[in-house]
């Protein structure tokens, strides 16, 4: 009974903290570059895909001002991207973007 | 949702809507607190002749409560497309800015999709017939595993809010895993222990540490509000982890006398300005309309001079986002 109190409150004492760490798992973090700028946007929410279907991926970095959407093709390999300058997504009625908040 | 009309154009946007035709919506969407009638997501407010107060909210008139203010806010939602039941169609995963995550299943087809109503994902902890199989080192680490995971059985909680849900096959089984980008800039994994057709999530793994609000500017660290997407950025056949953040730079700048003394008012006024902030709130809790008028007549004029002053000195913060590459080093297995 005790050694389960004992465990009960080790327990609790932990939160819901994760058990266990995989961050060995990564390599450490690298701020990525387009041009030879670091990106640089206000929040960035990135995702990659070959938007161009030219077999690389490309960057897409979205932006919480003024929730708007950068397009940053792959103009490097596809073992080795190298990003160009942004564009801006756009749909037939001009910028596509999204309500803050 | 912008539909793509081939040729690399776009629809303008519409709003994603359910099973119903109705547009989805999380989090209730309206709460009473105190004094106040929370709106979340879109809507207009309008006057009636008789002074009620409307909420239109996607074509449905809501009237608020009397004696309560209106204040419109957002969820910041996030959205994600996967196949989570592997039916071969594409269910939506929602975060929100609470730190929830839901589950849309699409009961649709891959062209047509029919959202049903948002559950919240949670965690499913082992249960005593599987604690009863394993040895008791693997007892006494599942029992830890479920205490520690007790109150995301519930739902899931990212720390800080702001959940950003990604479901990918990060540890290579076949099955769809779950990461999560948290308000305080971490990320977690939560592994997905039961079948393709029926997820079951194991307690949270830490894969990402917390990041920082503030940074200096000539050595940005990472920030918070992490915005992930996992994907084999360099072809190696690993999948790896972007994060998006934003972060407060603060640059050193250097002040001539002039802007010295500007910055001694500025930082008098800043203290005035948390002395009224404590007291606002004070009396918002007493009476809200109160609480507007000392906004307006106190702390508005101060702001203003603020505002101001900060103008004729060189910027010292910025708010920025950046985008992070976390390489996979190795994959590794479930035990």
């Amino acid at each position: 009974m005790s050694v389960h109190f004992a465990l009960v409150w080790v327990a609790a004492s932990l939160g819901a903290a994760p058990q266990q760490s995989t961050t060995g798992e990564l390599a450490p973090p690298v701020r990525l570059q387009a041009q030879g700028e670091f990106i640089q946007t206000h929040h960035a929410a990135p995702f990659v895909v070959d938007w161009d279907g030219d077999g690389r991926l490309d960057l897409l970095v979205g932006e919480f001002t003024p929730g708007g959407l950068r397009i940053y093709r792959n103009v490097g390999t596809p073992q080795e991207p190298k990003f160009a300058a942004p564009v801006r997504f756009t749909t037939t009625e001009g910028e596509g973007r999204v309500p803050t908040g | 949702m912008f539909y793509g009309q081939g040729q690399g154009k776009f629809a303008p946007r519409q709003m994603l809507r359910d099973a119903r035709g109705e547009v989805i919506l999380l989090e209730a969407g309206m709460q009473a607190t105190g004094n106040y009638f929370f709106v979340k997501g879109m809507a207009k407010i309008e006057k009636t002749k008789d002074g009620k107060t409307v909420v239109i909210r996607h074509g449905k008139r809501i009237e608020v409560p009397e004696g309560k203010q209106v204040a419109l806010t957002g969820i910041a939602s996030t959205a994600h497309l996967a196949d989570w039941d592997g039916d071969g169609d594409l269910d939506l995963l929602v975060g929100e800015i609470g730190g929830s995550v839901y589950y849309l299943e699409n009961r649709g087809t891959r062209t047509q999709p029919a959202f049903a109503p948002p559950e919240k994902l949670r965690v499913t902890a082992a249960t005593k017939k599987d604690d009863a199989r394993a040895s008791l080192k693997r007892t006494i680490k599942a029992f830890f595993a479920r205490a520690a995971a007790a109150d995301e059985t519930r739902g899931i909680r990212a720390p800080g809010g702001d959940a950003h849900p990604v479901a990918a096959d990060w540890d290579g089984d076949g099955r769809l895993d779950l990461l999560l980008g948290c308000g305080d800039g971490s990320v977690r994994l939560y592994r997905n222990v039961g079948t393709r057709q029926k997820p079951r999530l194991a307690p949270a793994v830490a894969l990402v540490s917390p990041g920082n609000w503030n940074s200096k500017a000539e050595q940005v660290g990472r920030g918070v509000r992490a915005k992930l997407c996992v994907a084999d950025f360099n072809g190696d056949g690993r999948l790896d982890l972007l994060l998006g953040d934003v972060v407060s730079l603060r640059r050193r700048v250097q002040l001539t006398e002039e802007q010295k003394k500007l910055k001694q008012q500025l930082d008098k006024l800043n203290e005035q300005y948390q002395k009224l902030s404590r007291d606002y709130v004070k009396l918002f809790r007493k009476d809200a309309q109160q609480a507007q008028q000392f906004m307006q007549q106190k702390m508005m004029p101060l702001i203003q001079k603020i505002g101001r002053l900060r103008q004729q000195l060189p910027q010292e913060d910025q708010i920025a986002g950046h985008v992070w590459l976390f390489l996979r080093r190795e994959v590794k297995k479930r035990p």
